[in-house]
């Protein structure tokens, strides 16, 4: 799979440009790409799907950077720098950092 | 619960009397599965481990109306197709491939305070072709917060019994344990299989379907919304994951910690070191002169005072980590730690034990269990012992006042490089481990962060409880034998007493019979005829011969065969060097200060002093680095459930340990010390 590095991507695609999640602001909710979590480790993005951080699922950014946290539904999880960076996102609308 | 029909209760009672029937409880890790089982079982419940296997579980027994159900607690999994050890294990176990029998009912666990990931990880599970019960937990909580499941709508919608459940209160606990009994009892035809086959989402279903199914359920069965978690967990949660105030928050915890567990513990360690002193004493006032008596007191009683002495600092460990890691807080410590361990390829986890080691390396080697992956966690062990523990102190104190006699910041300094020198050891050591044995980087940290909890008192005292009958367990079986063997090496064959000795001894009668005789003079003269009779007996032993034969490697060194003997004497634990020293440098003190004084002048067969500058620096480089501890060799054994690596660990340490003392030694001698 290609990955777009965000700088190279315009203005325009704001709503639907891949970002990694460590670009995310603490608060700012977003969405899983449908292909990001390929990029991982087989049992690192098997384990995060057991752990409910799927494709297509929302979450919120607790924390910004590394570690970085997470919240998907009821659950909190908290990934490393490394893991963090591969996986990409699409930030939501209406869900500017808080 | 449903009326029983009398020929059901019957059958229940026939089954108990030949096995009680299995109950597996299966579930994620954080959902309040240990609490449930604790519960369920109280007392009646163990430690073991899975037959055919190195993973531990909880086993226990539950009564119920009807009999008594037997209940094993399975490792926290998220899923049970992942291909990790926990879950591979749960899939076998389930399947009756290990283990002595199949579970006949598994109990799913389902956290009411995060539903939807529940219902997806049970719809795996409840795929598997056996009596399924779903235990809802957590349920108080999640009133509290304003959801609520209901039972009977979730149980028609999943086509299993469903109890609402809390740990902490005991809700629902006697409906639960029945309900599993009965499901046992009555096992599953193809046709109910079917029919809750029916009830879930198709097996190839992807992840986004799942969650909507998922979804779909919780608006069918679920009464309420749970509020987002607070802004209070964010901040603290930044704060503890923080590069600056999460390390010194860990660095003030674990220093609290530590401080509390020798604080705290010193009490016990005393009363313990009391009974057994008067025990010895007592065996040896009782029983008649000779080799059972020697046997009892100095290889039983000794051997397994020393290791058991450490009961008290290991049952502290493990209730206040317990305390840690029920309030949430561990995950957040191991991402504190993380950045700078995974440099050296250990995983944040790895910091707990290696803290631990330095009070003693077996808590903290019994601690790695905190370490999910296998490689992370064999690397820990493998360098967890080169940190300086407490039974390395007494040898520091010993050399350093030799070393730096009258300079006390220089020996501050050198006790601090002692401290260093085992931690840098063990880092650089477990950096090279994770290139060349276990290849690969330490696993990427990607943890659930549990929610912030009071942690339980009663769930933290069983843990203690668990792991205190683990260590005696441990050290009343391999360690008491290994104790006993050393023992025995060290106190056979039995030399009779050399013309020197035996003169000594007339002189001490001749002196006490005297009419004027002096009692300290006495008592000096007896002290220091035992003390030769412990020496000669020291040297002719076997272990002295073993010494004997060991001097060449050690003479590049500066050590000679006393000094030998007391360096193989103490691979039985580090402690015993300085009694040693006591025992082979002949003089009739037995203080501190009158040790260093006969140290310091304690003189070679050809008449050189033995602790010149560069003996006494290899010594204790060598003592700071080398694998001296026989209990920890035995302990990483049955850890690892192989001989290679407590071996490679032995042959490592030692190896290090004997070229860095070398180096040192060659170092000062070419300065001119």
């Amino acid at each position: 799979m290609v990955v777009i590095p965000s700088t190279l991507m315009g203005d325009g695609a704001a709503q639907s440009k891949r970002i990694p999640l460590t670009q995310l602001a603490r608060g700012q909710r977003a969405m899983i790409d449908s292909e990001s979590l390929t990029t991982l480790a087989e049992a690192d993005r098997c384990l995060l799907r057991a752990m409910g951080i799927h494709e297509s699922c929302e979450l919120k950014v607790c924390k910004a950077g590394a570690p970085c946290i997470i919240e998907v539904e009821r659950t909190r999880v908290g990934l490393c720098g490394s893991v963090a960076s591969k996986v990409f996102v699409k930030p939501c609308d209406g869900c500017p950092a808080a | 619960m449903a009326a029983q029909q009398p020929d059901e209760l019957e059958a229940l009672r026939v089954y108990s009397t030949e096995r009680p029937p299995r109950a597996a409880l299966l579930g994620q890790p954080n959902t309040g599965k240990t609490t449930l089982f604790n519960r369920l079982c109280g007392s009646r419940a163990r430690t073991a481990n899975i037959p055919g296997t190195t993973v531990e579980s909880r086993v226990g027994l539950a009564a119920t109306t009807h009999g008594v159900l037997e209940i094993m607690d399975l490792p926290g999994i998220y899923g049970l197709s992942l291909e990790v050890p926990e879950s591979k294990l749960c899939r076998d176990c389930l399947d009756g491939r290990i283990g002595d029998v199949a579970p006949d009912v598994a109990v799913i666990i389902a956290d009411a305070t995060n539903f939807s990931r529940s219902l997806r990880f049970a719809s795996h599970a409840l795929r598997r072709k056996m009596p399924c019960v779903i235990a809802i937990t957590l349920a108080d909580d999640a009133r509290r917060k304003g959801f609520s499941v209901n039972a009977a709508a979730l149980s028609e919608c999943l086509g299993c019994p469903v109890v609402i459940t809390s740990g902490r209160t005991g809700e629902g606990v006697d409906e639960l344990a029945d309900a599993a009994l009965r499901a046992a009892l009555h096992g599953i035809s193809l046709e109910s299989f079917e029919q809750r086959l029916n009830h879930l989402p198709a097996s190839s279903v992807s992840e986004s379907d799942l969650a909507k199914w998922a979804n779909d359920v919780l608006v069918e069965v679920a009464s309420g919304r749970l509020a987002a978690a607070s802004s209070v967990s964010d901040r603290v949660d930044r704060a503890l994951t923080h590069p600056v105030s999460g390390l010194a928050t860990f660095i003030l915890v674990m220093s609290v910690l530590f401080a509390s567990i020798f604080w705290l513990a010193q009490f016990p360690m005393n009363g313990l070191d009391f009974i057994f002193g008067t025990s010895g004493d007592w065996l040896r006032a009782v029983m008649p002169e000779g080799p059972l008596r020697d046997l009892c007191v100095d290889g039983i009683i000794g051997g397994v005072a020393g290791t058991v002495v450490f009961l008290p600092q290991i049952c502290l460990l493990f209730f206040l980590l317990s305390l840690l890691e029920d309030s949430g807080y561990l995950a957040r410590a191991a991402f504190a730690a993380d950045k700078f361990l995974r440099r050296f390829g250990l995983p944040g986890q790895a910091f707990v034990p290696l803290l631990s080691s330095h009070a003693c390396a077996l808590p903290g080697i019994m601690s790695t269990r905190l370490i999910p992956d296998p490689k992370d966690r064999l690397a820990t062990i493998l360098v967890a012992p080169f940190m300086s523990c407490t039974a390395r102190l007494p040898v520091y104190v010993l050399l350093i006042s030799l070393l730096f006699a009258g300079r006390p910041w220089l020996a501050g300094l050198a006790f601090v490089g002692c401290y260093a020198t085992g931690a840098i050891a063990g880092l650089l050591s477990a950096f090279l481990v994770r290139r060349t044995l276990l290849k690969g980087p330490a696993r990427p940290m990607l943890l659930e962060m549990p929610p912030y909890r009071r942690p339980s008192v009663r769930i933290a005292l069983w843990v203690m409880y668990d792991r205190g009958v683990l260590f005696i367990k441990n050290a009343g079986s391999m360690i008491l034998a290994i104790c006993v063997v050393m023992w025995w090496l060290s106190a056979y064959p039995k030399v009779a007493p050399s013309p020197e000795l035996l003169q000594m001894r007339a002189q001490t009668s001749e002196v006490a019979l005297q009419a004027n005789a002096n009692p300290e003079q006495v008592q000096a003269l007896e002290s220091a005829a035992n003390l030769l009779e412990s020496r000669e007996q020291q040297l002719g032993s076997m272990a002295g011969k073993l010494g004997l034969i060991a001097e060449p490697l050690f003479h590049p060194l500066g050590f000679d065969h006393q000094l030998t003997v007391a360096v193989l004497t103490s691979f039985l634990a580090r402690e015993v060097f300085v009694s040693t020293l006591m025992i082979i440098s002949s003089t009739d003190a037995n203080d501190e200060a009158s040790l260093l004084d006969r140290i310091t002048h304690n003189r070679r067969s050809d008449g050189t002093l033995l602790f010149t500058i560069p003996t006494a620096a290899s010594l204790l480089v060598f003592f700071t680095l080398a694998m001296q501890c026989l209990p920890t060799l035995a302990l990483v054994r049955r850890e690892t459930q192989s001989w290679k690596w407590p071996l490679l660990q032995f042959v490592w340490m030692s190896g290090l340990a004997w070229s860095m003392a070398w180096i040192v030694r060659q170092a000062l001698l070419t300065g001119g010390f």
